[in-house]
């Protein structure tokens, strides 16, 4: 009965790891080819805080899929997108009001989570269906609550999250890698996050087991919410303006890259880390598309190929026949 | 005593009965709140308004029946409405022009059929793709809306053919074709298969066939939808079908159709989606501001999801109390 | 004629059949009796098309036919019958009966009146005939067997492959069986047919086919042997001892660890009053789906409210969690669907609950796989890739931790090898020295006995139709008497040879 080596080396985190590494790397290359400006620390950088707003929303993302029962969050552009526009109406002139306008948006984003979860949960809508309904009821109500004006003056200190640290990393960068680092050891080390993972691989068994299945599935979606309300408001932190549905887009891409980083579409096995690094891959694509100039439409059409494809290969349903 | 066996049978399993009287009893409130609202023109204009979405509902609800769901009907109806404006721009005549949108779409469906029914992708998730996909394809073909139509597709949508309103014809089109369907040996196995592949398969039951046949219909109606929606509006825009999905599948759920594959009709699809199109009017005549009504519109949307999934529950409650009577499953080797 | 040649199949780590070979003619019909895991249904599976073999060829009258999906059996008119039903809930009985061949006028229009006139005829035939436009969901199990019966039937194939069809009917409907297949095979088919049911075996086949372990090991005709010799050969190497099982041996005066007065079995509309020592093991037996089941998944919250008493204290059970918090620990026969996390490794399927679960450590993981001679590579490799045994092993052992008041177990045995089965008895029986009580449903009676014959702290418990028939102590634990209490007034009644 040999021992295996420690857990973060093991085989199976490197193979799940691997294919976002090296398309990374391959982008890159391609980037450096098709332009020469590609490969300075400046693109690299904003590059870096491009993904760090599709961290958060993939790692929203990620947390609802783990959970299983054929679970999604398509309310996740819908939710950052209200954050972005209603966030910046909070007063932040203070680090004080700062922390709580953060704490707010979270909660708007926790609210809608609630409701994505308790429609799931107990009245047994698939969470496509419900998610992306409540997408719509997100939008419309921003739509409601901002009268078409969104808003025009940005606190200084939100703003502060696109400084630079050090070359390369941002305030948010730094932030979503820590974000990223500690909630995966939460998932792997923390009895919480090995219930999450138990209720979504096995939802049946893990009830039999005692596992409080309908209270962490419904947890799951107030997280994203929340997740996803505080990615909304780094998003406008970022970009420094604020545009009606404009995160709208990150909702696909999360749940690309959650994929691409080795979460199981059906629950029960998923990654943080591999998500971040799923991330990465999709906004260097982007920002290589954008280099070549290739105008939204076949953005979408590439992305969307890339994601079936990428179903094709790792989330294909039962053979009917052994 | 055929009528009398038909009538026991279909009402006994009727689904759609609940669609049926939320939209009488709405259209009955409409006319205390707007009288007119029974008349011959309210009552057209209203189909015109909606025939593009009752297309779609009757897809969605075959494929949903077939246990799979498409959520890529609505982009679908964009690429094909910006690709008929497109094509009649470019000198084709509009004989020709419909059909080949119809084509496309049903192409369309039949390539996500291959892809969840061949393929084995999840079906929730490979049409999510595939939704990105055409919304791209819309957007590359017409960035902006703009175009126009020949005045002979407007005037027929607006008028009627011995009688009856010319939309009648496009809701009966996709119709006509799923109740002949329906009359093969084909129909039972749609539906065993879209209910339990497993047991359908054992049965001989070819599962992959019968979905990709619903994926196809699916892009059908999207196509008759489109040809609809575009002689109604009369100009392109990338962005048009990107609600109507959710609409499409809402109304199917409302009317009936179990999410869960094998029950219900189109029948309900059609009332469910008149009952939300009736919703929408009444939102729309009345005096809430502009910024309101997508939030109020989501919101009935979701009211009315929530009821037809609490029908279905304390349904399914009675089915699973009596099957628990008729006994367990077997087992040992 | 039918003829399987060296046919094989894995299942992961199971080992399914082993170069499986018999041969079946035209016009006899052929008994196939096996215990659990000796690969009877997997071979009908690969006739019918729903399984692949991993080798081995199937001839039909001499020529080699490949038969890839139940399509292609079907062509080759071979029809099968599923022992989990092919009925599909959402269609009426007449769909059902003929969803493999419905009649077409032109190759593609439904022909309703001829499907009417063939359905009323079969239905009637199986004394169904009122069912004909009744939903499926409701239907009693008997009905939906002989449903199933007669959708093979109506398919008009000339093999007939038959998984257990008539272990749910009551005799009138296996009378009608009977005769049915005696015009089957006067008509030249063949027919195979799996039972376990000795006096149907021996009132209906021409020839029997024992199998074991994967294998057939041997065919004869029905005269040549009687029952005794036909179970000896089934059961092939006897079930080692798993050693003295004795009970902690409490005192006369002990209190009951858990009693419930009113435990329901819903489909026979009556209830079952149980009350359990600590350290005790209650062997469950009876017929299949006589309610034994509904006794270890009431007392686990699974259906629902029931009252109880804990150490005489009163207490209602609302939801597994719940019982799971007062120290019950529920093990399932049904690993895929109730016990196994297949995305988890070992080591996280052993933590689930209780300390392990707390602390999480990886050592104690170790300890407890190696407590229970669990065969493993690395704790991190996935449960799936352990064979089934093994999986059970550390699905059981995950509740050693918790040091469980009382242990309800659903036919935790089932479908697992001789050798895992008797590790999974020694576990059982250190948890119980330890003081957990065990009741335990088992489709196996050998089992049963050898769990509890030995013991002075078991007792084995016979249910018939929901109630209990017979509680067996001690000496009186026997294969026989077990069985003789499960079918209460059929011994000797049915025209079966003795």
């Amino acid at each position: 009965m040999a021992n295996k080596p420690r857990r973060t080396l093991n085989l199976d985190n490197i193979r799940i790891f691997l294919p976002s590494v090296l398309a990374v790397i391959a982008l890159l290359v391609l980037g450096r080819y098709l332009s020469g400006r590609f490969l300075t620390v400046k693109n690299l950088g904003s590059i870096l805080m491009t993904s760090s707003i599709l961290m958060f929303a993939t790692v929203a993302q990620n947390i609802v899929l783990i959970s299983g029962n054929n679970g999604i969050d398509l309310s996740v552009g819908a939710v950052m997108s209200m954050t972005a526009l209603l966030g910046p109406t909070i007063p932040m002139a203070t680090v004080g009001e700062f922390a709580l306008a953060i704490v707010a948006v979270m909660g708007m984003g926790a609210a809608c989570g609630l409701i994505n979860g308790a429609g799931i949960r107990q009245l047994g809508i698939p969470a496509l269906i419900m998610t992306l309904i409540m997408a719509g009821v997100v939008t419309g109500f921003t739509m409601y609550v901002t009268k078409g004006r969104p808003a025009i003056e940005l606190s200084p200190l939100l703003l502060g999250v696109s400084k630079t640290v050090f070359p390369m990393f941002r305030v948010l960068t730094l932030a979503a890698i820590a974000a990223v680092a500690a909630l995966e050891i939460i998932l792997r080390k923390t009895r919480i996050g090995r219930s999450l993972t138990l209720v979504g691989d096995n939802p049946r068994a893990a009830e039999l087991c005692g596992l409080r299945v309908s209270l962490i599935s419904v947890l799951a979606y107030v997280s994203s919410g929340a997740i996803a309300g505080f990615a909304g408001l780094m998003l406008v932190g970022y970009t420094g303006s604020a545009v009606m549905k404009m995160a709208d887009g990150y909702t696909l891409l999360s749940v690309a890259a959650a994929i691409i980083g080795g979460t199981s579409v059906s629950g029960g096995r998923g990654s943080f880390i591999g998500g971040a690094l799923g991330a990465i891959v999709f906004v260097v694509l982007n920002s290589i598309l954008q280099v070549l100039r290739i105008p939204e439409g076949a953005r979408y059409v590439i992305q969307g190929c890339l994601l079936v494809v990428i179903l094709l290969t790792n989330n294909r349903s039962q053979k009917l026949r052994q | 005593m055929a009528l009398a066996r038909f009538l026991a049978k279909n009402v006994k399993r009727t689904t759609a009965l609940p669609a049926v009287l939320l939209f009488f009893t709405l259209l009955t409130v409409n006319f205390f709140i707007m009288p007119g609202a029974l008349s011959r023109s309210f009552l057209v204009s209203f189909l015109n308004t909606n025939t593009a979405v009752i297309c779609l509902t009757m897809g969605a609800s075959v494929v949903i029946i077939a246990g799979g769901i498409d959520i890529s009907l609505g982009p679908m109806v964009s690429v094909a409405n910006v690709m008929l404006i497109k094509l009649l721009a470019a000198g084709t005549h509009y004989s020709a022009a419909i059909p080949l949108t119809v084509l496309a779409t049903t192409a369309m469906g039949l390539l996500n059929g291959v892809l969840v029914a061949v393929l084995r992708g999840s079906s929730l998730l490979t049409t999510f793709a595939a939704s990105t996909v055409y919304s791209g394809i819309a957007l590359l073909v017409m960035p902006v809306p703009g175009g126009s139509v020949a005045r002979e597709m407007t005037a027929f949508y607006n008028g009627s053919l011995l009688g009856i309103p010319a939309t009648v014809f496009f809701i009966l089109a996709p119709y006509v074709v799923w109740k002949a369907f329906k009359r093969t040996p084909h129909g039972i196995r749609l539906y065993a298969a879209g209910n339990n592949p497993a047991k359908a398969y054992s049965s001989a039951v070819n599962v992959p066939a019968e979905k990709l046949f619903a994926f196809g219909f699916a892009g059908f109606s999207a196509g008759i939808g489109t040809v609809a929606l575009t002689s109604s509006i009369g100009s392109g825009d990338p962005l048009i079908g990107a609600q109507m999905s959710m609409m499409a599948i809402s109304a199917a759920v409302i009317g009936g159709v179990s999410l869960s594959g094998g029950y219900g009709d189109i029948t309900g699809g059609i009332f469910g989606s008149l009952f939300l199109g009736l919703i929408t009017v009444i939102v729309l005549s009345s005096n809430i501001s502009s910024f309101l009504q997508q939030f109020v519109s989501g919101v009935i949307l979701l009211l009315g999801m929530i009821g037809a999934m609490l029908f279905t529950m304390r349904r399914g409650e009675k089915a699973r109390r009596s099957a628990d009577r008729g006994g367990g499953t077997a087992h040992g080797e | 004629m039918l003829r399987f040649e060296n046919i094989s199949k894995t299942y992961g780590q199971v080992r399914a059949l082993s170069n499986a070979s018999l041969a079946v003619a035209g016009g006899e019909i052929r008994g196939i009796l096996g215990g659990n895991g000796s690969g009877k249904s997997t071979l009908v599976k690969i006739a019918g098309g729903t399984v692949v073999p991993d080798s081995g060829a199937i001839y039909l009258d001499g020529a080699r036919t490949a038969i890839g999906s139940p399509k292609d059996a079907k062509k080759a008119g071979i029809i099968m019958t599923s022992q989990e039903l092919s009925i599909v809930p959402n269609l009426t009985v007449e769909e059902n009966l003929l969803l493999s061949r419905f009649p077409a006028r032109f190759g593609i229009l439904s022909d309703a009146r001829r499907a009417r006139r063939l359905s009323r005829e079969m239905l009637d035939r199986l004394e169904l005939g009122h069912r004909i436009d009744s939903e499926v969901a409701g239907l009693p199990e008997n009905e939906l067997y002989l449903l199933e019966f007669g959708k093979a039937l109506i398919q008009d194939g000339d093999i007939l492959l038959l998984d257990e069809i008539t272990s749910a009917l009551y005799d009138n409907n296996v009378a009608v069986v009977r005769s049915i297949l005696r015009e089957c095979k006067a008509a030249n088919k063949t027919i195979l047919f799996i039972s376990h049911r000795m006096e149907e075996l021996y009132s209906i086949c021409d020839s029997v086919t024992v199998m074991r372990n994967g294998e057939a090991v041997g065919t004869f005709g029905i005269a040549e042997k009687n029952e005794n010799e036909l179970l000896t050969l089934m059961a092939g190497q006897v079930c080692p001892a798993s050693g003295k099982v004795s009970g902690t041996g409490k005192a006369a005066d002990a209190r009951p660890v858990v009693e419930a007065d009113s435990i329901p079995i819903r489909q026979y509309r009556k209830s079952v009053s149980i009350k359990v020592m600590p350290g005790e093991i209650i062997g469950v037996a009876g017929l299949q789906g006589h309610g034994q089941s509904e006794i270890v998944r009431t007392l686990h919250g699974m259906r629902g409210e029931v009252s109880i008493r804990i150490a005489g204290r009163p207490t209602t059970i609302r939801s597994p969690r719940q019982a799971v918090r007062h120290g019950f620990a529920f093990i399932s026969g049904d690993r895929q669907t109730e016990g196994v996390f297949k995305e988890h490794s070992v080591g996280d399927n052993l933590a689930v609950v209780g300390e392990l679960a707390k602390r999480g450590k990886a050592a104690d993981a170790r300890k407890a796989l190696d407590a229970i001679n669990v065969k493993y590579s690395g704790i991190f490799q996935k449960l799936t890739s352990l064979s089934g045994g093994n999986q059970q092993k550390v699905i059981v052992g995950r509740w050693t931790s918790t040091d469980p008041l009382l242990i309800l177990a659903d036919d935790p045995t089932k479908g697992i090898d001789v050798r895992a089965r008797s590790d999974l008895h020694a576990l059982f029986a250190g948890m119980a020295k330890r003081g957990s009580a065990l009741v335990m449903v088992s489709s196996d009676d050998n089992e049963l006995v050898s769990l509890c014959a030995h013991s002075d702290n078991s007792r084995v418990i016979v249910l018939y139709e929901g109630g209990i028939v017979a509680t067996l102590r001690g000496m009186d634990i026997t294969r026989d008497n077990i069985i003789a209490a499960a079918i209460p007034q059929k011994v000797g009644a049915g025209d079966g040879a003795r």
